[in-house]
């Protein structure tokens, strides 16, 4: 078989191949169907062109001349049918279009004439190449014109058009280049020009570069079936290898003759070795070409059920999605920023690999005019708004590539920043569609987050207010006493009555006034002390060993300033040697005070009792019980007890954040609470802890 | 100058050091801790002076003054309380006490009172 043969055979099986490829990938998709009839219009000329140049007969020779003219007509304008619709311009163009397809039908009406192919005659190194007939030049011209047009269409829609758009237009129009001029090298001869059309194979280097820009810029829309496609192609051409090469290699060394147990043993083999080698081809792809692929709606969804049981805390809600997006789209950079309703600015909640220098949006800035606006996903690369070029340059400079609202009630709420995908792939819409799902979830939730907190910071505040005349008589007393016992002392010595007595006596008087003012000093400091305890913002938990029955005692107390509780309503029981938890001490001493004072609010005011139980389990841990003789709940309170806003109290009593604030804090300090309840008799909150002996 | 003092207040502290600062100056001081320990010892010892606060455990102020003054109202009464409002001491002044000193206490106004007060009525 000759050079020439052989080369269009390689171009039928390529062009049959990847048409087949593309159009079974999406036999809906009118691009995919154009691709599929312009690469059957190669594979049909290049079959031609192979069976021609197998021709040993010269009426065979001239038929197969003027098929594969049918060919090389048809290619051309099924090129520009595929060009329009892949390029969106199908509409404006169609009557150009129609017009090119009259014309190749009239060349195909003329194929059939001497017009078009004379003869065949003997050139160069062929035996039966076509002379030119009459028409022919027409033709070359109309072919040409077609191309060129082809060429200028796809320069211009790769100016206006998405950088990702534009990479895929720039494959595809020097796809287009080589491919075409490739098999243009075939005309020359036509003319007795002495030119050989060595060009020829060039139209295969085309599909090679489509599947590469398939791959790399999943042109069409292409993605998953390459990666199959890859694997299953690698694999057969490995279990191949084994199978020829382990033939090969026992007929050597048994001799011929030994055929069936070549096979055998390379079967052995395959059947071994077929399933691990596929999964380390998917992995090999994966990591090279793909990074993991993932199924988004899967993870999504997966995500979103732990936003929902998420702490309520907007830092950690933002740091986990960042956390997560970096596992699933793997941006080179991403970041959250939550609005900042007193400066209008967009301040920064979580990162990963961000540079915030000098990063700063605001209300004024026209991206987020336009994300609020539209509420949609803007691609910094691809988008092309006008006035938005400048903040453009400030974006791509920090390396973002994808900006998502985080809208709420249409408001703008944050806005979540992607860099580039580490593995280089552009963001396609399965990937956008996916992230618009994503934020949606996000800005409920971080909403949620940011109502909580104001929430719970407005319950803060109402704790205070009602110690606050707790405060003012407890620290009142004290001062009284001091101011007694130093007047007292001033005005004996001033009425001369000191000086009665006896050197001794005036010694213990001072004594006495200097133990009681101490005493009274003392009560002051724990109490202001106390009250900068609750009073505090949330700090950054410090996780130590906080002795219980202490802690216990100082709530009491607390609750006792505040005149929540009488001190003979509760009573602590040790139920184990001295232990200690481990907890943030501030925040323990907040969840017994909550408990407590809900269990106070739960009882009789006559017979009502709390006793505050400590005992420890055989795993290390201390378990606490809030046990009260209240009134009890049904079980149906009992079930949404820690859920917040929940609350049985009449409105403006109560937030139903506290429990919910109780739950929260137990979490954050690795402990775990339940709660057992039974109607009029009473409830008890159990608490479990780390911990151990003193 | 001596007379019988009876003090009236919930807070022990205060009562003790009360106390001692008029013993000083010779007066027999006793103390209650609610209104009805007073009422019994007012009934028993019927005291020259009573000092008491508004805010009482197990009662209210004006209920404890008329209750006293059922049982002794020869005693000369004095209103000890931190609570500045002038309907309510206007009331209490209008319901018989003597005088009224109001906390954070001077105690040299009080005595100054209680010395005014024992002077004009007769010893019991």
């Amino acid at each position: 078989m000759s050079f020439w043969a052989l080369a269009a055979l390689i171009n039928s099986l390529a062009a049959t191949g990847f048409g087949l490829f593309v159009y079974l990938n999406n036999k809906k998709n009118t691009t995919n169907i154009s691709w599929g009839l312009f690469s059957a219009t190669i594979a049909f000329w290049s079959y031609s062109y192979f069976l021609w140049q197998i021709s040993n007969q010269e009426s065979l020779a001239l038929f197969w001349c003027r098929t594969l003219t049918i060919g090389s007509i048809f290619i051309p304008v099924t090129f520009l049918h595929f060009l329009l619709i892949w390029l969106d311009i199908y509409k404006p163009k169609k009557k150009i279009l129609i017009f090119c397809y009259l014309i190749s039908i009239v060349a195909f009406v003329l194929n059939f004439t001497p017009l078009i192919v004379e003869k065949v005659r003997y050139i160069s190194f062929f035996k039966y190449w076509p002379k030119a007939g009459p028409a022919y030049f027409s033709f070359l011209i109309f072919w040409w014109w077609v191309i060129v047009y082809c060429w200028c269409l796809m320069y211009r829609a790769m100016q206006t058009s998405s950088p990702t758009k534009r990479n895929q237009i720039f494959y595809v129009f020097i796809a287009a280049v080589i491919g075409f001029s490739g098999g243009f090298t075939n005309y020359p001869l036509w003319y007795g020009i002495k030119v050989l059309p060595y060009g020829n194979i060039l139209v295969s280097v085309y599909v090679g570069l489509m599947a590469y820009a398939i791959v790399r810029h999943r042109l069409m829309d292409i993605e998953v079936l390459v990666k199959k496609t890859l694997v299953f192609a690698s694999l057969f051409t490995i279990v191949f290898g084994i199978f020829v090469g382990t033939a090969l290699l026992i007929q050597q060394f048994v001799g011929v003759g030994s055929n069936f147990l070549g096979f055998a043993i390379s079967s052995l083999i395959i059947i071994f070795t077929v399933r691990p080698l596929e999964i380390l081809l998917v992995r090999v792809t994966d990591k090279y070409l793909f990074q993991k692929k993932y199924d988004y709606r899967h993870l999504i969804n997966e995500f979103m059920d732990e936003l929902k049981t998420m702490v309520l805390n907007a830092n950690d809600i933002a740091q986990s999605t960042i956390d997560f997006l970096n596992t699933s789209i793997r941006p080179a950079s991403a970041a959250i920023f939550m609005h900042n309703k007193f400066t209008s600015q967009y301040d920064l909640i979580a990162s990963s690999d961000f540079k915030d220098g000098a990063f700063n949006i605001s209300d004024g800035s026209n991206i987020i005019k336009i994300l609020a606006d539209t509420g949609k996903i803007l691609n910094i690369k691809s988008d092309n708004r006008p006035g938005l070029a400048l903040e453009k340059i400030q974006f791509a400079e920090l390396g973002i590539e994808i900006i998502a609202p985080l809208l709420v009630h249409k408001e703008l709420i944050g806005v979540l920043c992607l860099g580039k995908k580490k593995s280089d792939e552009d963001y396609a819409e399965d990937d956008i569609e996916a992230l618009s799902g994503l934020s949606g979830a996000l800005s409920i939730s971080l909403n949620n987050a940011q109502l909580f907190d104001e929430r719970a910071d407005a319950e803060k505040r109402a704790l205070v207010g009602t110690i606050a005349t707790g405060i003012n008589h407890e620290v009142g007393n004290p001062l009284n006493i001091i101011t007694i016992k130093l007047d007292t002392f001033r005005i004996l010595a001033k009425e001369g009555l000191l000086e009665k007595k006896s050197k001794e006596q005036i010694i213990e008087d001072v004594n006495e006034i200097a133990k009681i003012c101490l005493h009274s000093a003392q009560r002051i400091s724990e109490i202001t002390k106390q009250v900068s305890e609750f009073a505090k913002p949330d700090k950054k938990l410090v996780l130590g060993r906080v002795n219980i029955s202490e802690a216990i005692d100082e709530t009491v107390t607390f609750l006792k300033h505040g005149m929540i509780l009488d001190a003979d309503k509760i009573e602590k029981q040790m139920r184990c040697e001295p232990v200690y938890v481990t907890a943030d001490r501030g925040q323990l001493k907040q969840i017994l005070f909550n408990l407590i004072k809900n269990a106070s609010h739960a009882i009789d005011k006559e017979k009502g009792k709390i006793i505050v139980s400590v005992d420890k389990n055989g795993n290390g841990e201390v378990i606490i019980k809030i046990i009260d003789n209240g009134h009890g709940m049904p079980k149906e309170v009992m079930e949404k007890v820690f859920t917040p806003f929940f609350t049985t109290k009449e409105p403006g009593k109560g937030t139903g954040l506290g429990l919910a604030l109780v739950k929260i804090m137990i979490d954050r300090n690795g402990g775990r609470i339940n709660v057992e309840s039974q109607e009029g008799k009473g409830t008890a909150f159990i608490l479990i802890f780390k911990g151990g002996l003193l | 100058m001596s007379g019988k003092i009876l003090i009236l207040d919930d807070e022990k502290e205060y009562l003790t050091s009360v106390q001692k600062f008029l013993q000083e100056f010779n007066f027999a001081v006793r103390t209650a801790l609610t209104s009805s320990q007073a009422l019994d010892a007012i009934k028993i010892d019927s005291p020259d002076l009573v000092l008491f606060d508004y805010k009482l455990p197990d009662s209210d102020g004006d209920y404890f003054l008329r209750k006293a003054k059922e049982i002794s109202p020869l005693t000369s009464y004095i209103l000890v309380t931190a609570w500045n409002d002038p309907g309510v001491l206007e009331g209490f002044k209008k319901m018989g006490v003597t005088d009224i000193v109001l906390k954070p206490i001077d105690l040299e106004k009080l005595l100054k009172s209680i010395q005014d007060i024992l002077k004009r009525i007769p010893l019991k």
